[in-house]
């Protein structure tokens, strides 16, 4: 089975690389992306199965990217991953099923942050063989 | 009858503009009417009994005259009095009524006292509320990749000394083991080195420590302008104060609520200390600036707004002006927004004081001047004008101001 790949979406270049020495062991390719146009720049070229990315950006916020994701890429599970509680836009957003889960900043990488990840993996992989039983079906 | 007509004169000379004149002359009247009418009485008796004329009637004269006066002078009196008593009576119940009037007003107007420390307090809480949210965001980032940084660097020490573990092992025994097992050795080492990516992990320590440590600098900083920015240290007392220091504080705080949609410009001349309370001021700037992030953003337009700080030196003032291009006030509101509880803000949004308890701080409290220039569509400008020198009697007034402030704050 080909390798996961995980999506990381921040405008701030030193919490791309925090993150991506901290994801540095982690059973899935990692790729980074500095903003929303990038981001989708990657998924033309790239499979990717979970996003990770960040609420407040300029030009395109998270939330808009994760619902362009949600038309063009509907598989993709996505995380939020933000210091901002911007309660009425997130409750948008998880009751259209574009949020997975919500990372809060500042975050815990051991224990909280990796967990996440793997299950919204996990998540991925039910996903798709749910949808692979209903095709046979 | 000379004589009288001479003394009624002599009154109407002092007392000629007094209702008592009228009276008098009443009374005069009457006096007169009754003499003439006695004499005429006296006259009758004169005919019948002739030759006693000259023994009677001087006397009659002088007896009845005083009487009769005497009678109106009293009826005078009585009709007076029964007016004076009404007066009396009259004037007791007015004052009372003002008395009752003015105890209500004083006591509405120590309840408008106490309202209006309220609502100061409110302000301010209101103002340490949305800084202490802007500083929350502020850090979370830093906070964040620090701490993540923090565990990776764990993570890597374990790596490199597992590595240093093998190549330990691997010296103790280079006498013992045969060349092939040496080499079997140095290629599990080689392994390990690649599987634990020790070469990137060494690459990237520099790196680490780099963006760790611009991390914790921009923690401190932010503490640091916080600390500054409220005073919290040093509460309502007066200091020496650089608006500039103060504009760059208060930047901080707004930067990070308003970085993806506003672009600050700061023009900002060298200015003198001012003798101040740098709370307070911090507190009206970051007010303007919050009102001219929100005026950019109800403009509803997709571009990036623009607010330009300049500060300035006058002969007699350290002047900063802060404008935007927001939405602007339409200039019969410009008329209003000092007034306290006034605003545009929706319910919920703004309590109408930011700019009234400005106006207090500047205009009041610093005998400084706070004006608003504005125009519907093409945004607003705020000027802040604060005298360099502080005449003393202000810096008595001042002392007092923040003095019966902080212990009136105590107090609640």
């Amino acid at each position: 089975m080909e390798k996961r790949a995980v999506l990381f979406v921040d405008d701030d270049e030193i919490v791309l690389r925090s993150l991506e020495r901290g994801f540095l062991d982690e059973p899935y390719n990692t790729l980074f992306a500095k903003s929303g146009k990038e981001a989708l720049e990657i998924l033309q070229r790239e499979e990717v199965h979970v996003i990770v990315t960040d609420m407040r950006m300029p030009e395109m916020d998270g939330l808009e990217l994760l619902e362009i994701i949600r038309k063009m890429y509907p598989h993709i599970v996505g995380i939020v991953f933000s210091g901002y509680t911007e309660m009425a836009a997130l409750q948008k957003a998880v009751n259209q099923g574009e949020i997975f889960r919500f990372i809060p900043k500042p975050w815990k990488l051991e224990g909280d942050f990796k967990k996440v990840v793997r299950e919204a993996i996990e998540h991925y992989k039910l996903k798709s063989e749910r949808d692979t039983v209903r095709l046979q079906n | 009858m000379s004589k009288m007509k001479n003394k009624s004169t002599s009154t109407e000379m002092s007392w000629k503009n007094t209702a008592a004149f009228k009276d008098l002359l009443l009374i005069g009247l009457i006096a007169v009417l009754s003499f003439v009418l006695v004499e005429a009485l006296e006259l009758a008796e004169v005919v019948d009994k002739f030759g006693r004329k000259h023994e009677t009637w001087p006397i009659r004269q002088f007896i009845t005259v005083p009487v009769i006066l005497s009678f109106a002078f009293g009826f005078y009196s009585l009709s007076r009095w029964k007016e004076l008593r009404h007066e009396i009576i009259d004037r007791r119940k007015a004052e009372e009524n003002v008395r009752r009037a003015y105890e209500k007003l004083e006591k509405t107007s120590q309840e408008l006292k106490e309202m209006q420390i309220q609502l100061v307090q409110t302000e301010k809480l209101g103002s340490i509320g949305q800084l202490a949210a802007g500083v929350a965001h502020e850090m979370n980032t830093p906070l964040g990749f620090v701490a993540s940084n923090f565990q990776t660097l764990g993570n890597y020490v374990k790596k490199i000394q597992q590595l240093l573990e093998m190549y330990d092992e691997l010296i103790e025994q280079i006498e013992a083991l045969e060349k092939t097992e040496l080499l079997d050795k140095a290629g599990a080492i080689e392994e390990t080195r690649h599987a634990t990516k020790i070469d990137v992990i060494l690459q990237d320590i520099p790196v680490l420590l780099d963006d760790s440590r611009e991390g914790l600098e921009s923690i401190t900083n932010i503490v640091q302008n916080l600390r500054d920015f409220s005073r919290i240290d040093r509460p309502g007392s007066l200091d020496k104060y650089n608006l500039n220091d103060g504009i760059a504080t208060a930047l901080v705080v707004v930067k990070n609520e308003v970085k993806y949609d506003v672009d600050i410009k700061t023009e900002l001349s060298e200015v003198p200390p001012i003798l101040c309370n740098p709370g307070q001021i911090n507190q009206v700037l970051l007010n303007i600036l919050m009102n001219a992030a929100q005026a950019i953003e109800s403009r509803e337009r997709d571009d990036k707004g623009t607010i330009t700080i300049k500060t300035y030196v006058t002969d007699d003032d350290v002047v900063c002006e802060i404008s935007d291009d927001g939405c602007g006030i339409p200039s019969d509101m410009l008329s209003k927004i000092f007034d306290p509880f006034f605003t545009t803000k929706p319910v919920g949004k703004g309590t109408g004081l930011g700019l009234s308890a400005s106006y207090d701080i500047i205009v009041i409290k610093h005998n400084g001047k706070l004006i608003a220039d504005s125009s519907v569509d093409e945004g607003t400008k705020f000027t802040i004008k604060l005298p360099i020198s502080r005449e003393e009697p202000n810096n008595e007034r001042e002392v007092e101001n923040s003095g019966k402030e902080s212990r009136i704050v105590c107090g609640r």
